[in-house]
């Protein structure tokens, strides 16, 4: 007798296996899809929420304040500046550490702020940072500036002059060290001289330059504060010139508001005859194009600081 | 024409297994479509309160920003109500906040109506940005003005500024 031995694999049991295999397919599908939307949502909440934390940097009588914000894991801000009129946008998103597939999850939906200016690095990483701000006075004030240095990130200061070493390190910002020479540097810092070159930054404080990964950023001396000098440090060329045309349309739109509100109270008795001045002030720093065009506004600014500073009505 | 008991009988149960699947992907769908849509709304719901959030947190600070503030360097608290009334009829400062309602009145003295340059400054009100959805948050400051007749030639009231986050609702 001769048996003929196999197996019987009846429809049913394909089309179980089938549909069964399609169900754990899209099950899992849907699951990693799931995953990923709530870790977009908490990046974009974080974002937002990291936005609003800035909101306590606005200074008021004071010149400056700083702190630190921590995460409770490693994390990546991108702070990119957008210079569009009237008066662009600070837009902030953040990326955490993924512990599937890439490195770095996909940065969540970005926050965008009118009224913010982050001087930084374009993209910033780290569990912990330090965050400054200055008040940036040209000559009213304009706009309060908010500087982020990573915690892993320091810089080493050659020969930096008084009012900086003593603006910074009353500001508590441990990410500078103040040196005389270069070899007292630690290592892996970024070093920046102010009475020499060859240094990571060059700081020239006659000219008002700073030239850094190749590139020259210029700054304004009448700026009491220093604000965009610890700018042109602190963040990327391409950065530091967005911020830098940002400021100027506030700053024009601000010098127009002034100029208005000058021939408003005039009748009242209060006049400082600034009115032809600031609406030149408005139209130039309108047309700025880049760091250069500071130097032209700065003796218009130095005239209008003085013509206010000696009325007893004064605008600002 | 023959068709053997055990041939019907297996198309029977592949056609309630069929079914049976159906009906499971059916259940598995509206779970899901429950629980977007509880998801959804309470999203919405987080968006609102990181808006108001962000509005009462500015509003205190709002009397530092240089188109409010006095004088910066006086006062903390002290907002310029001339520049308040050119700054109203600046439109691009309409979004620059990110604001539904932006408004500054004086409690006292008491006086009604909106401000404009013919009644200004014998009126109650200085609105920035009206698009007055949500509750707005308030805080008090001192309004403040050039005044050549008043002492130090300026003048300050008591009042209070109010403001209310981006809704969803709103355009923009």
């Amino acid at each position: 007798m001769s048996t003929r031995k196999a197996v019987e694999f009846s429809f049913s049991w394909i089309f179980a296996l089938i549909v069964g295999a399609s169900i754990l397919f899209f099950a899992i599908y849907a699951a990693t899809k799931l995953i990923s939307t709530e870790k977009n949502i908490d990046a974009a909440e974080a974002g937002k929420q990291f936005g609003i934390i800035l909101n306590p940097f606005e200074t008021g009588v004071e010149e400056g304040k700083s702190a630190h914000i921590a995460f409770s894991q490693e994390t990546r801000v991108y702070a990119e500046c957008i210079a569009s009129a009237p008066f662009g946008e600070q837009s902030i998103s953040i990326a955490t550490r993924s512990g599937v597939g890439k490195a770095w999850s996909e940065p969540g939906v970005a926050s965008t702020f009118s009224h913010k200016y982050l001087f930084a690095a374009s993209t910033l990483e780290g569990t912990s940072f330090t965050v400054f701000s200055k008040q940036f006075e040209f000559p009213f004030k304009i706009a309060d500036v908010v500087y982020i240095i990573p915690s892993s990130v320091k810089y080493c200061m050659i020969n930096a002059p008084y009012d900086v070493e003593n603006d910074l390190t009353s500001l508590g910002i441990e990410a500078v060290e103040f040196v005389q020479t270069a070899t007292s540097c630690p290592a892996q810092s970024t070093r920046v001289c102010f009475t020499s070159t060859g240094c990571d930054i060059d700081v020239n404080l006659g000219a008002q330059t700073v030239k850094k990964f190749k590139q020259t950023l210029y700054f304004a001396s009448s700026d009491r504060s220093n604000a965009l000098l610890y700018g042109a440090l602190f963040s990327d060329p391409g950065v530091y010139e967005c911020q830098v045309k940002r400021l100027s349309q506030r700053m024009s739109e601000l010098a127009s508001v002034y100029q208005q509100t000058s021939a408003l109270v005039a009748p009242r008795g209060c006049t400082s005859g600034l009115e032809g001045s600031l609406l030149r002030f408005s139209n130039v720093s309108f047309s700025l194009k880049t760091s250069v065009d500071l130097k032209m506004l700065e003796t218009m600014s130095e005239d209008i600081r003085r013509s206010n500073n000696v009325r007893t009505c004064k605008l600002f | 024409m023959y068709v053997p008991v055990s041939s019907s009988k297996a198309q029977f149960k592949i056609q309630e297994m069929a079914f049976v699947l159906v009906a499971l992907m059916m259940l598995f769908a509206l779970v899901a479509v429950i629980y977007i849509n509880v998801r959804t709304s309470s999203f919405h719901t987080d968006v609102e309160e990181q808006r108001e959030e962000e509005a009462r947190l500015l509003v205190r600070k709002m009397a530092t920003t240089p188109e409010f503030a006095w004088l910066s360097t006086t006062c903390a608290h002290c907002i310029d109500t001339d520049k308040l009334l050119i700054l109203r009829e600046h439109a691009k400062y309409k979004e620059f906040w990110d604001l539904d309602y932006l408004a500054i009145e004086w409690v006292s003295p008491n006086h009604q109506g909106e401000c404009t340059r013919s009644t200004y400054p014998q009126c109650g009100t200085i609105t920035i940005i009206n698009r007055t959805i949500g509750t707005p948050v308030s805080t008090y400051v001192a309004l403040c003005r050039h005044e050549a007749n008043a002492q130090a030639s300026m003048q300050c009231d008591l009042g209070k500024i109010s403001a209310s986050g981006r809704s969803l609702l709103s355009n923009g």
